[in-house]
Parts: structure tokens; sequence; C-alpha cells
């Protein structure tokens, strides 16, 4: 039960839009850097540095989620693509992407019908076997 | 250089999607009528600098790209408006030599492994030439909710062109299949973002390489094979996901095994088994490989966003296509989905080409309006109007397209 109760409030905390709100503000208060497309706030330097030494950081605004989204990443990056450990830098980087690339609200030009409230929907499962480490 | 490069390349594209020459193009007037040029510019396109600004780059290193819906109306898709999606390195093309590139057939399950030159493969096999949809497993990803990662494709990373070369399955019995074989495994000379090792090997169930529409090709459109696209030889499987059509090959293996290549693995190019929630997370032991696109439809005409006035005749095009089934009917409605019409659709040149419909709507009065489309196929699936099953990696969306259009 636990469990169940545990998976719904973090479904609940993916799809609440509103929380954001005041994010929003404050993101708009950023300039986005042309070259790397990164919007230039607090920890962004350590983000442009590490990334693009592989990949362009073109690929990060496209691709939004939690703190722990992008936490299993960037562990996938180190695990199976080559990628050193980001030591120290992993909370000021984990930080910035959750702050400014995290899930928003339902865009509507894309969507004409919402998913269901998470109280109408049936628990998610959360305990996944130690096998996930090819994405 | 004296020319403009990057307005000249614009030019040229008009070109191929409008059939309207350029006052400059030299003896345009006598060109024969209809005849659509082709952008020969294309074909050595080898960095982000030299794409034409209707591409909307998703990531520089490694390439992704894609154009806006209505630049893929043309039938044959131009090289100019084809995505582009590479998984990691591109090769030197400049350094290519296509006199001296070779493919290499073996693996498990082939009986005497060869090696052959591009012109080996022309002279021994039976040269074929044939339009067949390339289309991202990825592709209208950005379109999920909540996000899938990856590149977030809009609903281009899919085109149609004509390719030219000889069939899998000529290749393959020239080298003798084994009867314990269960997987092809393609490989190219693209590597990994890092450097080391090869950005993706993937392959297919062989019975997918034993028919008429797998080829390796040489030539896309009547030209050598553009660089972006995978000169100078690229297999090229219609009705599977893009990914399989390895570019600037190298060989192919046939393997007794599901071929474990890079990017074979779960979750990459795999959906969950069973349905899942949006947002659920899958183990990867939970997963399936893709092994064909599904049904889905494009519209090409009218480019959203326009206007047209009370009682004229708003004619609305696109192209339909089902993997490696045919599309048996497109409908088009005005009003949500709550009534359709039928739309007059074409037969495929050949198998695993993309179809063409068309139909011309009457708009009933002044105001805004969503124009859908959506595609059945000869097994009677469809496209949902609303976001088909969700999962992690966002593969395979094929709800509904939709333009927008006012009347005045």
């Amino acid at each position: 039960m636990r469990k169940a109760l545990f998976s719904i409030t973090v479904l609940s905390t993916m799809l609440m839009p509103a929380a954001m709100a005041a994010d929003a503000i404050q993101v708009k208060s950023y300039p986005v850097d042309p070259t790397t497309g990164l919007i230039m706030a607090p920890g962004w330097e350590v983000v442009k540095q590490q990334c693009n030494a592989c990949h362009t950081s073109l690929i990060i605004p496209q691709n939004v989620g939690s703190r722990e989204v992008w936490r299993e990443t960037i562990q996938w990056m180190i695990d199976t693509q080559g990628l050193w450990d980001l030591s120290d830098t992993w909370e000021p980087v984990l930080d910035y992407l959750e702050t400014y690339y995290n899930e928003t609200g339902i865009d509507m030009k894309i969507f004409r019908r919402k998913p269901l409230d998470a109280d109408k929907m049936p628990p998610m499962p959360v305990k996944l076997s130690s096998a996930n480490k090819e994405h | 250089m004296a020319i403009d490069r990057r307005n000249f390349i614009k030019g040229a594209v008009a070109t191929s999607v409008s059939v309207m020459l350029p006052t400059s193009w030299a003896f345009a007037q006598n060109r024969p009528a209809g005849m659509v040029p082709l952008d020969v510019s294309a074909v050595t396109w080898s960095k982000v600098d030299d794409l034409p600004s209707h591409f909307k780059v998703l990531n520089s290193n490694p390439l992704n790209a894609f154009p806006p819906e209505h630049l893929l109306a043309p039938v044959k898709t131009p090289a100019d408006v084809a995505f582009i999606r590479w998984n990691g390195q591109m090769p030197d093309f400049e350094n290519i030599d296509a006199g001296t590139w070779e493919f290499t057939v073996d693996g498990e399950s082939i009986e005497t492994p060869r090696t052959y030159t591009i012109a080996e493969l022309k002279q021994k096999f039976k040269t074929v030439t044939q339009q067949l949809v390339l289309e991202c497993g990825g592709n209208s990803r950005e379109n999920f909710y909540p996000n899938a990662k990856g590149n977030q494709w809009s609903n281009t990373a899919v085109f149609c062109a004509e390719w030219t070369g000889v069939l899998v399955k000529d290749v393959l019995a020239d080298c003798g299949v084994k009867s314990d074989a269960v997987y092809t495994a393609h490989y190219g000379a693209d590597k990994h973002i890092s450097g080391k090792g090869a950005a993706i090997s993937r392959g297919v169930p062989i019975e997918a390489a034993m028919n008429e529409n797998a080829m390796i090709a040489w030539g896309m459109n009547g030209e050598d094979i553009p660089y972006m696209h995978g000169y100078p030889l690229r297999i090229v499987f219609g009705g599977r996901p893009g990914s399989v059509s390895q570019k600037c090959a190298v060989g192919m293996g046939v393997r007794d095994r599901v071929h474990d290549g890079k990017k074979m693995a779960a979750p990459a190019y795999q959906v969950p088994t069973n349905p899942v929630a949006p947002g659920e997370k899958v183990d990867n032991k939970d997963f399936k490989i893709i092994e064909e696109m599904i049904v889905k439809s494009l519209i090409t005409a009218p480019q959203t966003g326009g206007e047209l006035s009370l009682g004229e005749a708003l004619q609305v095009s696109g192209h339909a296509w089902a993997g490696t089934r045919d599309v048996a009917k497109v409908e088009v409605s005005y009003d949500y989905g709550t009534t359709w019409q039928t739309a007059a659709l074409t037969k495929a040149v050949n198998p695993m080409a993309w179809q063409q419909w068309s139909i011309e709507l009457k708009l009933p009065q002044t105001g805004y309006y969503e124009i859908w489309a959506r595609a059945t196929d000869a097994k009677g699936d469809t496209q949902p109007m609303v976001q088909p099953q969700w999962n992690p990696k966002g593969y395979l969306f094929n709800g509904c397209h939709r333009v927008a259009v006012r009347v005045v």
C-alpha cells in the first residue's frame, strides 16, 4: 500500500503544472545562449562544459524531466557512453537541469485531451530490476 | 567564393518543391514543362552549415534535422528536404572513394563470406529501382506526454525517395544462407560520437531481408546517395524503423541469433511488451524490438496557418503509409472527428512506398478550422485521434496529423 501511495504522489507531481508558474517567471529573466541553446542561469557554464564535450547541448532543451530523470540520463552516459563521473559537480548540474529543464504543464497545442487525473489511475509500478543499465 | 552559397541553396530548394525556376537559372526557359530541377548541391552537404534554413536543426553533433511538413509534398522526396538523422560522427566523405568501397557479407549463418565492390554489385546482380519509405522510429516523438527522451522530432522524420541498387536477398543468396539464420546485422563506417566503436549496428528478422523491398543501394533519386543520407552505399529496408537502413554501409552479417549490435538492446528502438500507463517505468526485460512501422499519414497541403475565403474550395492532400502493409483508406475531418469524409487515394507504385491522398473540402462558414487526417491500413488498423500507446522512449507516435486554417 505504501508503494502505491508513493507512486501516486510521484505521478501527481509530474502532472502538476501549477508548481511551475513561479519557475517560468524566473526562467524568463535569463537570456538563452545562442550557441549552446542553454538558459544562462547560474550553473549553465558547468553544464555547457561537460555536456558539449561529447554532444551538442541542443539536446537538453528538447528533453525536460525531473531531477531523477536527469540523474538517470547522466548515469546512463557514465555507464555506457564514456562520460566521466561528474564528482562534485553532480549536484550543481542537477540543480540547474531540474530548475530550468523540468517537465512543465501539458502543451495544449499538442494535446486535445488531458491524461486522466492521478486519482483516477491505477498505481504506477515502482520496482525495477537491476538489469536497467542500457538505455 | 563570389556566390552566397546559402542564398543559392535556398533558391535551389524553392525550385525543387514548387517547380518555379529562379530567374538566374541558365536556359531555364528551355526546360520541359513540369520538370522538377534537382538540387544537386544537396549531394555534398556534409555539415550543419550547409543546410538551408528550412531545416530545423535538433543537434549539430550528432547531426539531426527536419523540414516543415508542407515541403514533403513531392511524391518522391528530394534530398534537399529529407530529414537527416546521424547517431554518431559522420565519416570523412571527401576521402571516400566509391571505386574501392567494399561491402562484406559474413556472419555465423552465411555459408561463404564474400566481399564485393560497388562495381561488382552492379555487375553481378539485377539492378532494382523503387520508392521506399524511411521513417525514424521516433518520428513525432515531441507529441508524447510525459516527455520521452531523445530527439524531439515533429512529424517529418520520414521520407520516400527512389532508391537504386540490388536486392539484399540476391546478395545473401550468392553467399548462401544457412537454415539456422535468425537475424541480419548491418554495419556502417560511421563511428560513435566518442570516436570509439560503432555508432549503431542494427538488423531485422531474416524473413524481412528475403523480399523485394530490402536493398543495398548506391542511388537516391537518380543520383549518387548524398553524403547526409549515407554515401556511397546504404542498406535500405522499406517499412522498418529507419535505424535499420544503415548509412555508409560496409557490410551485412547473417546471425544465428537476434543481432546484438549497438542499439539493439532494450530500450533502444524497443517498446514495452505489455501496455503501460503514461510515465510508467518499464523493466528492460519487458521490452520488444520494433520490427515494423505502423499506419500513419501526413497533411502536406494546405500549409498550416493559412486563410481562405468563404465559398472557396480547400484542396487538402498528403501521403499515407503503413509499414509493410498497404493503406486502404484515408479520411479527413474538419469538425474534430464528428464527421469524416473519404479522400481519393492512389495505389503505391511498389510495396512500401507511400501513397498519395487528396480531397476537396467545402468549409461551411467563416471561422477557425482544424483539418485532421487519419489513415487505415489493409488489416483495419487506423490512426488514433489522441496520444497512442505511450512508451518510455517515445516510439511509434501515429496520432493523426492536423493543420489549421481560417475561413474569412
